[in-house]
């Protein structure tokens, strides 16, 4: 997972199976970032062909300790078969996508 | 008549990803990709962690049978139980943040007919399938 710093928000380019090893590795990350005060994400989803409800999941817990703060998260080039996902379990009225 | 069924057995989840794409290779459903790969992810993911509290020693069975253009799964576990599959049908907007509890709703998302009986969790998926 390759996670940037660009401008202020922290860039994250999702793999291609965003699923429970992954999600776990993304989780520690951010936590480790909103710690030390990067509170804004972007979740590129290029890549990302594949999630599940692990993503999901972390995807909301590290919203949530963002938003708490002030800061925001923001989900872009996401293909058709995973937005279904984001619908079908109304998190695209949560995240910014 | 069922035209084609196996079964794997895994301990924990190193490699569930190959093993849910040759299940998938095996079935010629590559149209239904995303569908099936949700429901084994997600089935396999819950067999693991509620089922096997997460002890790779202990094994999880996953069957399936093809029939016409009918697949079902059966993804077997050691133990602990699934909560009402009823209550899992639709997500509720006071539970948009939950953490958790997305992996049974997506699973009925993507399938025709989810079961669970004596630690198996059956589930059935239409696919329209060319030759075997």
């Amino acid at each position: 997972m390759k996670v940037n710093k660009e401008n202020n928000s922290i860039c994250v380019q999702l793999p291609k199976d965003f699923v429970i090893k992954e999600a776990g590795e993304f989780r520690e990350q951010a936590y480790e970032l909103i710690n030390l005060g990067n509170i804004n994400y972007v979740l590129d989803f290029k890549d990302c062909e594949f999630i599940d409800s692990s993503g999901l999941g972390v995807m909301v817990s590290v919203y949530k300790r963002c938003a708490e703060k002030g800061g925001s998260l923001k989900v872009i080039n996401i293909k058709p078969q995973v937005m279904k996902v984001f619908q079908l379990t109304r998190l695209d009225k949560v995240f910014d996508m | 008549m069922t035209a084609y069924k196996n079964e794997f057995v895994m301990y924990g989840l190193n490699n569930y990803l190959l093993i849910i794409e040759e299940i998938i290779d095996a079935l010629k459903a590559r149209d239904y990709e995303f569908d099936i790969k949700m429901i084994l992810v997600e089935a396999i993911t819950n067999a693991f962690y509620h089922g096997n509290n997460c002890d790779d020693k202990r094994p999880i069975y996953v069957r399936y049978a093809l029939d016409c253009d009918n697949v079902t799964f059966e993804i077997e576990d050691c133990g602990g139980e699934i909560e009402d599959l009823d209550s899992l049908k639709c997500i509720d907007f006071s539970d948009l943040l939950n953490e958790g509890n997305r992996g049974l709703y997506l699973i009925g998302c993507y399938a025709e007919k989810i079961e669970y009986n004596n630690r198996i969790l059956k589930v059935e998926k239409s696919i329209a399938v060319k030759n075997l």
